[in-house]
């Protein structure tokens, strides 16, 4: 494993899967692998969706104080909806951007 | 007391005018003219036993006579030496002198030092060389005759005129002028010299001497006194004149001097003059007071800090964001292509620009108030001053250009920061119009990401600061106190430190207590260890509480202020009841005042130690002329500072009687009846406690008396 010259950040980005799914009948969530044991539910049909997401938010910024985080997007096979599709795709890279920026900041 | 050591009564050397003779009645008439208390005669190389009795009998009433001669000395040089003896062995000293110049031709005849010394010293005398009189003794020889004397309280200087006697009085010679008479005729004219105290005898006038290197009035060394009102019961007043000088009370215990010493420094004091106190009953409540905070700031700036009081509201203030909800993506999505004009106008999926606070940003910051400082002050200063025109154009200029580039520095960052607001601000406009006009929503600006990261560490800065504020070393301020034997200097230590593992309670408020202090400085450390933690609100909320409760709005009640006693190596030092003694009389003695008021200062102290340290302080400060005012029942200090006066408390038939006087007449008067009179040195002897010295001086004063 290749380490930085900042000591403990590791070279070797964490990926982090991100699957597009159904949960129940018509329940669409955005589910975010933390680790092997470990996601995060975003429901994508909630009004009321922020909690989860700033849980993520909390997640993946403690991961990225010492590690690059890099996010792999899929659908679940024959997930019906391709606008829900699309918006996470570019959510995923949104997320990204800012995960990057803000990366910067907090290794300062 | 006017005194004359120079008198001569026989013209006896070919030099001699015939004016130096006189007869009793002459002699009784201008000495009593003169008011003359003292004066020794002292014709060339003779004395005359007959006639020194006739003269004694005529003025025995009203002045004392003491036998002396002046004697030609053959030193480096020649000069001339007084040597006047204690009355008390007249007939030794006449047939040593006369011994000395049997066979000697009186008119031409010089004696060495040591002739006249191994005659006459027996006789218990006293040695008086002409100095800067002609003609005189020289500095080789002076220091011969102070050598073969071994006591330079006998030896005095005799000069030759009034002016000169107050010059090297006040430089500490001692010195004296006498007569010289030539004429008798004219000798209530003379100038002549006055004694400090009055003494009733040659024993009397040798412990002044002993004492004092000065025992003649000048203007300078004039004993200054007040008459002040003591009060050693509360319906009991009592007229005391107190001196420039040693004034002592003695008496057995409860005769009221703690009292009256306590009213006399509140008269002193009430007179304007500054006084210092030291009441030995009250040292271990004056002790505890040394070491109390009362009064001691928690002043952040002696330990070099910032108040962080713009941490704390940071804080107070903080409120977590909220992320930007998956539906307003959702819906951006599904009313994208509701409009062709909006789909081509691809500023409204434009995302937020970031702008971070870099060390830099809070570096120029830093620098630019710096420099604000540094330019108002440099106004303050006049330059001009203290440097050279040219270098004070350089100076000038290139401060100006500093003042230039940082600010040139922070103009960056701000344009760089407030562009990037009003870009954002701009597209969020843009967006909010395109998305009225097309009934469409624009891409969200961020995913609230940005500004989660951005609110966090906002907010781990202030906790950082006020962490790492509380890590500043300690200051110790140190002030000397006093001197132990074997311990060396000892110092109070005033000391600022921010809580840690090692405070005590007692060095903070007790209103918010360590252990709330403890609890809010744990918290602050859990929230920069888990500053990404989901439940940061209410971690946030419960240590709001906490400081609200307590009332803290900046890091002062952090800062812990003691005050102990240490060594110099500021390690604290537990000092005994009879340290604590000593070191609060050192520091009394050493404050600079017009009068001290000590009362029983021998307490919980040793005998060597009262004769060696504080005895010595006493009198300095008497020579000084400072009111020296001392309630004791130490002999030592009663009795060895041989003090200007003494007043004597005693309680006798169910009366309260005082008494004063000095050890220089060894008489004590009864205020209230001039006929009620004691002596010094039989009370000192019956009352006082302690000091083989003291005793043995004592003893000397009372013989000298009776004999």
């Amino acid at each position: 494993m290749k380490r930085s010259m900042k000591e403990g950040i590791s070279m070797n980005p964490r990926i982090i899967d991100v699957l597009l799914t159904t949960l129940g009948e018509d329940k669409d969530i955005l589910r975010f692998y933390i680790n092997k044991d470990a996601h995060i539910d975003i429901d994508l049909d909630s009004a009321a969706c922020q909690t989860e997401i700033k849980k993520l938010f909390s997640e993946i910024l403690n991961i990225s104080i010492n590690e690059d985080v890099e996010f792999s997007f899929k659908s679940e096979e024959g997930f019906p909806r391709d606008l829900y599709r699309d918006v996470c795709e570019q959510y995923i890279k949104d997320i990204t951007r800012e995960l990057n920026t803000s990366t910067i900041a907090i290794r300062q | 007391m006017k005194i004359d050591l120079h008198c001569h009564t026989k013209a006896v050397k070919k030099g001699d005018g015939v004016g130096r003779n006189v007869t009793p009645e002459l002699f009784h008439e201008k000495i009593a003219n003169a008011d003359i208390k003292i004066v020794a005669i002292t014709n060339h190389n003779h004395f005359d036993l007959e006639q020194y009795n006739i003269l004694h009998d005529e003025v025995k009433d009203f002045c004392q006579v003491w036998p002396g001669v002046e004697i030609d000395i053959q030193g480096k040089t020649k000069w001339h030496l007084i040597v006047v003896a204690n009355p008390e062995n007249i007939k030794m000293f006449n047939a040593q002198v006369a011994g000395l110049f049997i066979g000697q031709n009186i008119d031409k005849c010089t004696l060495s030092i040591e002739d006249v010394f191994n005659a006459l010293n027996e006789c218990d005398v006293i040695y008086i060389p002409h100095y800067h009189k002609d003609p005189g003794i020289k500095e080789e020889d002076r220091k011969r005759l102070i050598d073969m004397v071994g006591d330079e309280s006998r030896i005095f200087l005799e000069l030759s005129n009034h002016r000169s006697l107050g010059v090297y009085t006040n430089y500490g010679y001692r010195s004296i002028v006498g007569s010289d008479v030539k004429d008798w005729n004219v000798y209530d004219k003379c100038k002549f010299a006055e004694l400090k105290l009055p003494v009733e005898n040659f024993s009397q006038f040798c412990l002044l001497a002993k004492r004092d290197e000065t025992i003649v009035e000048t203007l300078l060394n004039k004993k200054q006194s007040l008459t002040l009102v003591g009060k050693p019961h509360e319906s009991v007043s009592i007229e005391i004149k107190l001196y420039q000088d040693v004034n002592i009370f003695f008496g057995p215990k409860g005769t009221g001097k703690t009292e009256l010493i306590k009213s006399l420094h509140g008269g002193m004091a009430s007179r304007g003059l500054s006084c210092v106190g030291y009441i030995a009953q009250e040292r271990g409540d004056e002790f505890k007071k040394l070491t109390s905070t009362a009064g001691m700031e928690r002043d952040i700036n002696k330990v070099n800090a910032n108040l962080c009081e713009e941490d704390f509201r940071i804080i107070a203030n903080w409120k977590d964001t909220n992320a930007t909800p998956f539906e307003n993506y959702l819906n951006w999505y599904r009313t994208r292509e509701n409009s062709a004009n909006k789909q081509r106008m691809k500023i409204t999926e434009a995302t937020s620009l970031t702008f971070t606070r870099t060390e830099k940003y809070i570096q120029h910051k830093n620098d630019k108030d710096i420099a604000e400082k540094l330019t108002s002050d440099f106004e303050q200063l006049d330059i001009s001053e203290y440097l050279q025109k040219d270098d004070q154009k350089k100076l000038l200029c290139l401060v100006k250009q500093l003042v230039i580039s940082i600010s040139s520095a922070r103009r960056t960052d701000l344009i760089d920061e407030y562009s990037t607001k009003l870009t954002n601000k701009t597209i969020s406009k843009i967006k909010e119009h395109a998305d009225r006009s097309t009934d469409t929503v624009s891409k969200p600006s961020s995913t609230g990401l940005l500004e989660y990261v951005e609110n966090r560490m906002n907010l781990l800065g202030a906790v950082n600061h006020i962490l790492e504020t509380l890590l500043l070393p300690e200051c110790n301020e140190k002030e000397y106190l006093g001197e132990l034997e074997e311990k060396g200097r000892i110092f109070i230590n005033n000391r600022y430190r921010f809580l840690c593992g090692v405070s005590y309670t007692k060095e903070f408020d007790s209103t918010i207590g360590i252990n709330r202090l403890k609890e809010i400085v744990s918290a602050l450390k859990t929230i920069k260890e888990s500053i990404f933690a989901d439940d940061m609100a209410s971690k946030i909320d419960e240590l709001n509480q906490k400081l609200k409760a307590s009332d803290i709005t900046s890091i002062k009640p952090f800062l812990g202020i003691s005050k102990f006693i240490c060594d110099e190596n500021g390690i604290e030092y537990i000092a005994s009841n009879g340290e604590q003694s000593i070191l609060l009389l050192q520091r009394a003695l050493q404050k600079e005042a017009d009068a001290y008021f000590l009362d029983e200062p021998e307490l919980g102290m040793g005998g060597s130690y009262i004769d060696a340290n504080i005895r010595p302080l006493i009198v300095n400060l008497a020579k000084q002329r400072k009111y020296v005012v001392v309630a004791t029942h130490n002999a030592n200090i009663a009795v060895r500072t041989l003090p200007y006066t003494s007043i004597f408390r005693t309680h006798e038939n169910g009366k309260y009687l005082t008494y004063i006087g000095n050890p220089f007449n060894d008489e004590l008067v009864n205020i209230e009846n001039k006929n009620d009179m004691r002596s010094w040195a039989e009370e000192c002897l019956h009352t006082l406690e302690g000091g083989n010295e003291a005793f043995y001086e004592r003893r000397d004063i009372y013989e000298s008396k009776n004999n």
